[in-house]
């Protein structure tokens, strides 16, 4: 009997604790804001892949380069962290980038302190929609949100466009005030401001794997990057 | 023996009192904190909705101020016989005509729902401005512009009206973006009447009394009523006949078929990379409807995975699959304009190799290349550093003008001088035959009219562009400023060599990994 009451009291305190600690994350998370890439267990995406490649090719990492920051990668992580002098959590910040060569997915202050509002603005566009696409990629989906500019039928500024009701899902998920500006961004930022357009005057782009809207479906697709065409 | 049967009593267990009372306490806890999480989470809904619909009406009510605004200034513009004022007024309508289209970004409706509406104000925004420059020139505006205005006028009033309706009813905005059929018949009759300039007086009474059933319905009614309006041609960037430019360069040339496209893309990929092999592994014709259609040919190293695999991983690349993106590097696509087998562009993913070369040796190399490829008299007039590239911009120049508009962008690998990348769009759109008359304005004449506190340190003749599909011939002066400045800048001012009016200034922006003009 005894026994059952302290284990009914462990799983109220523990009942009682979870709830807290939910409670918390859910108020603080209304108030946080990332402002530089860290990967931890459970993200996705080409910096993922970028790490795991690393780690592979130096022997801490014998998984598949899948992208997909599983167990298997965090424990390479915290191998390759030790090894290092750094602080051994599993987590990717900014010194175990900088640890493991890949200075792109650290935000420069070099590179920030030379760039105008308008490239900071428009690089945060490109990693928030096409951090994983390749380079001609993401110079096209810069381009694609000049174009929009100057197209009569957008905002007539960058931050217009940008912030534009419903027009990018980044910005209505939330996940583009998450976005660092890492340095391949920040010059295809630069890029698609001196005038280069891989994308061809495009206005739109989609990814063709997730987009349902039967208008924008409806655009004609004029080239293709990666898992992106682009449209007008 | 007898056994005895035994019967076991029902044991009454009974949880202390102790234990009951803490589990109680400890359940009112988790309640009271449960419920006070929710409480705060509802609170903070409540307030996050609440401010958002604040801003959402906010951005309405400054947008009826604005459209109130416009349909004053429209109908003073046309009273206003006096230049410097009535300059004054379309400045006002430029500023109020850009505020609505800032309104109209940040309301909650779909942005593909909108672009009627917003090209309406970004036209009228920019017509104006277009109207500053006639004075600015001296000319007196015409009856057509000002019955333009006029227009411009009852169209905002009535547009005014309507809105004014809905705000005042107090609709919300759609928590959901809000198909056209969702608007209250009656209220699309009386929004349809706007677009009317002889409207009913009947009509104007069913506007009070119409009940739509949101503001998304309403404001997208209004779209639909002004984007058969927003249809205007003059001399400016948003004006109708800047989406039907045709290609300048290609305009006479004749049709290459695919194969013919394909030699010529062959030949600039080797160009760009002398010491590779590569095999064609893609051959597409992209949208036939762009200003250039252009057949894209994708170039693969030979003996490498993509190319024994052919076709299929190109295609791959192409489509956009994983293994296509991982194995982009090395790569090179090539477009060649079906009209005339122009190149227009060329892009690849090549790896940088250590930095040997200095940037005049690079832009030695980025010439040599250009007049291999065609391209003669092309000079730098811009040109960045980056992580091992140089990024150039060059322009025509027969040596004795500058041709702006006839530019190509260029990265060029400081490691072995090979072209990166490259693209040719503004040099076939614009370049082309010019009978360009001598100057009517002098050299000294135009650099008499510059500001005086700043040193004008070099001179030549450039045409540049308008900004709405025209060129402007003009005398290109290098402005800086006095050299006790801590601040010093330089500016290119264009003078025009007809009129001997300034046309255009920008900024030459110069550091340590090279210059632009913005």
């Amino acid at each position: 009997m005894k026994k059952f009451l302290n284990f009914n009291k462990i799983i109220m305190f523990g009942l009682l604790i979870g709830i807290i600690t939910v409670g918390s994350m859910i108020v603080i998370d209304q108030n946080q804001t990332v402002n530089v890439l860290v990967l931890k267990q459970g993200n996705e995406g080409q910096a993922v892949k970028d790490v795991q490649t690393k780690l592979k090719q130096w022997g801490y990492y014998s998984g598949s380069v899948d992208g997909i920051y599983g167990s298997q990668t965090k424990n390479a992580v915290i191998k390759f962290q030790k090894k290092n002098g750094l602080t051994a959590d599993g987590i990717v910040g900014k010194e175990t980038f900088e640890a493991l060569g890949l200075n792109k997915y650290v935000t420069s202050s070099g590179t920030t302190s030379t760039s105008s509002g308008d490239e900071l603005l428009l690089a945060k566009a490109i990693f928030a929609e096409a951090e994983g696409e390749v380079y001609v990629g993401k110079v096209a989906v810069g381009a694609v949100l000049l174009n929009r500019v100057a197209d009569s039928e957008f905002p007539n500024t960058l931050s217009g466009v940008i912030y534009q009701s419903y027009a990018l899902e980044s910005v209505s998920n939330g996940r583009f005030n998450s976005s660092a500006n890492n340095a391949d961004c920040v010059k295809a930022a630069k890029a698609a401001i001196s005038g280069w357009d891989p994308a061809y005057g495009c206005l739109y782009f989609w990814n063709p794997a997730t987009a349902t809207s039967t208008w924008i479906w409806s655009r004609e697709i004029v080239v293709k990057y990666g898992n992106h065409v682009f449209g007008r | 023996m007898n056994a005895e049967i035994a019967i076991e009593k029902p044991i009454k267990r009974r949880v202390p009192y102790r234990a009951m009372k803490w589990t109680a306490i400890i359940m009112a806890v988790i309640i009271f904190l449960l419920g006070g999480l929710l409480y705060y989470l509802w609170q903070q809904n409540l307030y996050l909705y609440a401010t958002l619909q604040n801003n959402y009406q906010r951005s309405l009510y400054s947008m009826v101020g604005n459209i109130e605004n416009l349909a004053y200034l429209t109908e003073t513009a046309t009273v206003s016989a006096d230049g410097r004022n009535g300059s004054k007024i379309l400045a006002r309508i430029s500023e109020s005509a850009s505020s609505v289209g800032d309104n109209l970004s940040v309301l909650p409706i779909e942005y593909n729902t909108m672009t009627g509406a917003m090209k309406y104000f970004n036209q009228l925004g920019d017509y104006a401005d277009s109207l500053i420059s006639v004075i600015g020139r001296g000319e007196t505006l015409t009856k057509e512009q000002y019955t333009t205005l006029s227009g411009f006028s009852k169209q905002l009033t009535k547009i005014h009206d309507q809105l004014l309706v809905a705000a005042e009813s107090n609709l919300p905005f759609s928590s959901t973006s809000s198909p056209k059929s969702s608007a209250d018949q009656n209220y699309q009759a009386v929004i349809a009447d706007v677009a009317d300039t002889e409207a009913t007086e009947q009509g104007s009474e069913s506007a009070a009394t119409a009940t739509p059933t949101d503001l998304n319905a309403v404001l997208t009614q209004i779209n639909d009523t002004l984007a058969p309006l927003a249809k205007l041609t003059y001399q400016g960037a948003y004006s109708d006949h800047m989406s039907a430019l045709e290609a300048k360069g290609l305009a006479s040339l004749k049709e290459v078929t695919k194969g013919e496209a394909q030699k010529i893309a062959t030949q600039f990929a080797s160009l760009m990379d002398k010491d590779g092999k590569y095999t064609v592994t893609s051959a597409t014709l992209l949208s036939e409807k762009s200003a250039i259609p252009v057949y894209r040919f994708l170039f693969t190293a030979k003996g490498s995975e993509e190319a024994k695999s052919g076709v299929v991983t190109a295609m791959a690349m192409l489509t956009g699959t994983q293994e296509a993106a991982s194995s982009d590097s090395g790569n090179i696509y090539v477009d060649v304009s079906k009209m005339g087998g122009k190149v227009i562009a060329a892009f690849s993913n090549r790896e940088v190799n250590a930095e040997v070369l200095s940037t005049d040796q690079a832009v030695a190399k980025a010439k040599e290349f250009l007049n291999s490829a065609g391209f003669k008299g092309m000079e730098v007039v811009g040109q960045q550093k980056s992580e091992g590239e140089l990024a150039l911009e060059l322009a025509r120049n027969d040596g004795k003008v500058y041709y702006y508009p006839d530019s190509v962008l260029m990265n060029i690998s400081l490691g072995n001088g090979q072209v990166l990348d490259f693209q040719a769009q503004d040099y076939w759109m614009n370049t082309g035959e010019r009978n360009l008359k001598d100057p009517t304005v002098t050299k000294e004449v135009a650099q008499s009219g510059l500001q005086s506190g700043y040193n004008a340190s070099g001179n030549t003749l450039a045409i540049i562009s308008d900004g709405a599909g025209g060129e402007l011939y003009c005398h290109e002066f290098t402005c800086s400023n006095s050299a006790e400045s801590d601040d010093k800048k330089q500016y290119m001012v264009y003078i025009n060599t007809d009129s001997g009016m300034e046309e255009q200034i920008m900024e030459r922006i110069s550091d340590e990994n090279g210059f632009l003009r913005k």
